[in-house]
């Protein structure tokens, strides 16, 4: 398996996105929001890594999930949250980011470096999400989920 | 501010709702309760709880809960008060049990504790005078490499050990030792550490098929049999109990459970912290805080999987000390020693003690070393033919005849396996890594058989049976530092390194131990000691991991701190800059 260092990629782009193998890769899915109000339903599909996934989503404003309200960033982890999540994004800016983070074992929740990167595949109303954690390889499988706006 | 969100987590419990609501019989879950039934205190520690009633609870400046104030109209059979005593090292060395409020305490309870914390003996008084009442053992602990359960004594100390008999004038004074079964209780458990069933020294006969008047067999006689939820609440009519009063007083994750604050199994104490499983949280804040979990939740929402033994940090299991069998007969091992290793003509970082070469009836397997990078990077070990053992195994006919090394190998894949992650959080325990770096062959930076920053433990020593590894717990606060080396060592002249060395070594050892984590160019920085640089993945700004004292510097906190990110930092740390 290739040796493939994203964060060497975006240190030269400055955290822009770039074109590799045909795909633009991205540290992070800045989302415009049609309303500051939206309804979306992520969904985890697979993981393939060592490390425990994460995926966040932060936003300038809050989030209601289960009944709970939760401001600006919520992390759901693979091995805690259930599968399917609705969740309800009320936003200040209209602005919702998305990303994968990562934990090695260490408690630190990792992200933006070494092999991390993510590249998005669009179906519909639904985005799905192919991300690599900080594992330096190109394979965008360490975690896949999607998410749909309902 | 922002807020990490995990399912099932915790906050401060303001209203009853997310609370369970029903009721049950003889082991009671926790009743509904009415909005504000907890208050806590500015700095997150628990003081009112109505439902228990509790009017408040002091907790002393360190985090330890000294005195609970019962509400007056639980006055008669229940404690209206409870007092707590501890020592310079925070373990709880008494309570005291206030009954009647017009007067002083009337119950006394004393632990003797070893210099690691376990307690050995208890003694207790009954009466409202200390000086004046009659101090009696109330137990003695037994250990193996655990505890193994507790011997009731209730032996006045101020009366003679023995009876003198002088019944038999020829004989003289003769001295009677009675000794009396059924005192001496084991604990069986599970892998959490849970006391699930107490047994006695009492064994009871048992007819003989078809010869009623012969023993047969003997069956145990078992005391105490509980059943818990997962978060460590008494299962209703899952639970048993024929010990006369609370004579065995270990329960779930084996910590000790006090009855005299909200009831039957209703609340555990451990070093650093107060437990409801009724809840299945905690009435402190979490002293080793992780930014994505509510500070009061417990065992990261996962009590099947993890056990916290002391209050303060998750292990996998019970914890404790983790061994491999290394059966002599048949391998040999090579360490490596102290001095300068080399591998392409570049220097290799090896820690003295670590594993170089095994050598069993496959034949010997070396040290490999990648030296294609800018430091060489152990891979694994492997034969003159470039094979692992596994692979080596795999191969061979023979593995009948040399079973006994195809265990060993098997043995030490599935070790290496199931508990490589878990391992490296054992704070209780130490890990040892080198055999997951034994066979895997992935690009693991280096062996790392002792855990350095939080779950580093000079003081933890092997059990028996692991002979030769005990050279790699040779390293302790010894004066001096190389890489790979605890952080805690003394300065070269013998002094507390400063932050700054601390700071240096952590991010060296960090690039030498875990290097597959980051980047070259960030391992290149941590070997100079500075902390690795990644970017902002909203903002696309260059920001650097940090390091977070759970226990501030300004409070004398030197080695115990955490790995965050800046943004995690500024969540948990207000007084950050």
């Amino acid at each position: 398996m290739s040796k493939i260092v994203f964060e060497e990629f975006f240190n030269k782009s400055e955290g822009k996105p770039f074109i590799y193998n045909g795909k633009e890769i991205k540290m992070s899915d800045k989302v415009s929001l049609p309303a500051s109000k939206a309804s979306l339903r992520v969904e985890f599909i697979s993981t393939n890594s060592h490390w425990k996934q994460g995926i966040v989503l932060q936003t300038k404003g809050d989030f209601e999930i289960n009944e709970q309200k939760l401001s600006n960033k919520i992390v759901l982890w693979e091995h805690t949250a259930p599968t399917q999540v609705d969740i309800v994004v009320k936003s200040k800016d209209k602005t919702l980011f998305i990303y994968n983070v990562w934990d090695t074992g260490d408690g630190t929740m990792h992200y933006g470096h070494n092999g991390g990167a993510l590249f998005i595949e669009q179906v519909n109303k639904t985005t799905i999400y192919h991300c690599n954690d900080g594992y330096a390889d190109d394979d965008f499988d360490d975690l896949i989920f999607k998410v749909e706006y309902q | 501010m922002p807020r990490y969100y995990l399912f099932k987590k915790c906050e401060q419990r303001n209203n009853g709702s997310a609370a369970h609501s029903n009721n049950y019989g003889a082991i009671a879950d926790i009743k509904d309760q009415a909005s504000g039934n907890y208050v806590y205190n500015a700095i997150g520690e628990l003081n009112y709880d109505r439902i228990s009633s509790i009017d408040s609870i002091k907790w002393n400046v360190y985090g330890k809960m000294q005195h609970i104030y019962k509400h007056a109209a639980t006055y008669g059979t229940a404690a209206t008060g409870l007092h707590y005593y501890y020592d310079p090292s925070g373990n709880r060395v008494g309570r005291a049990v206030l009954y009647n409020p017009s007067t002083s305490y009337n119950s006394y309870t004393w632990y003797v504790r070893d210099a690691q914390g376990n307690v050995l003996a208890a003694y207790r008084t009954i009466g409202s005078d200390i000086t004046t009442s009659t101090l009696k053992l109330i137990e003695h602990h037994m250990y193996g490499s655990s505890r193994l359960g507790i011997i009731n004594r209730d032996m006045d100390v101020d009366q003679p050990r023995l009876t003198a008999d002088n019944s038999n004038a020829h004989l003289g004074t003769a001295y009677l030792s009675i000794f009396t079964r059924g005192n001496k209780l084991f604990e069986l458990t599970n892998h959490l550490g849970n006391v699930l069933v107490t047994v006695t020294d009492v064994k009871t006969p048992t007819p003989k098929s078809g010869t009623p008047s012969q023993v047969g067999g003997y069956t145990a006689n078992m005391v105490v049999a509980t059943d818990y939820t997962p978060f460590g609440m008494i299962m209703q009519g899952r639970n048993y109990n024929n010990a006369a009063g609370d004579k065995y007083r270990y329960g779930f994750n084996g910590q000790e459970h006090d009855n005299s604050i909200k009831g039957t199994g209703n609340h555990f104490t451990a070093e650093f912290w107060e437990y409801d499983p009724r809840v299945g949280r905690r009435w402190n804040l979490d002293p080793k805080p992780n930014a994505s979990i509510g500070g009061y939740s417990a065992f990261t929402n996962n009590p099947i999987l993890f056990s916290d033994p002391h209050g303060d940090t998750i292990v996998t299991g019970a914890g404790g000390t983790q061994t491999i069998d290394i059966d002599e007969r048949v391998h040999a091992l090579e360490f490596y020693e102290k001095g300068v290793y080399t591998a392409g003509g570049k220097q290799v970082l090896v820690q003295p003690g670590q594993l170089r070469s095994i050598t069993n009836s496959f034949g010997t397997y070396k040290a490999k070393w990648n030296t294609s990078g800018a430091i060489p990077v152990f891979v694994g070990y492997s034969n003159d033919k470039g094979e692992t053992i596994e692979q080596a195994a795999e191969r061979s006919e023979r593995n009948a005849k040399i079973s006994a090394a195809f265990d060993f190998s098997g043995m030490l894949l599935r070790w290496a396996d199931d508990n490589y992650q878990e391992s490296q959080k054992d704070a209780v325990g130490w890990s040892v890594k080198f055999s997951t770096n034994l066979l895997v062959g992935s690009a693991m930076s280096a062996i790392d058989p002792i855990p350095l920053g939080n779950g580093y433990n000079p003081s933890t020593t092997l059990r028996e049976g692991a002979g030769e590894l005990e050279t790699m717990l040779a390293i302790a606060a010894k004066a001096g530092w190389k890489v790979g080396e605890p952080i805690t060592n003394l300065t070269a002249k013998g002094n507390v390194p400063a932050w700054s060395t601390v700071r240096q070594r952590f991010w060296k050892n960090e690039a030498f131990l875990n290097g597959n984590t980051y980047s070259e160019s960030n391992l290149l920085r941590m070997q100079k000691g500075l902390a690795p640089q990644f970017r902002n993945t909203t903002t696309g700004v260059l920001e650097s991991m940090e390091l977070h004292h759970t226990i501030p510097q300004r409070n004398g906190g030197l080695f115990e701190f955490i790995k965050v990110t800046p943004e995690q930092h500024r969540l948990i740390d207000p007084f950050r800059r």
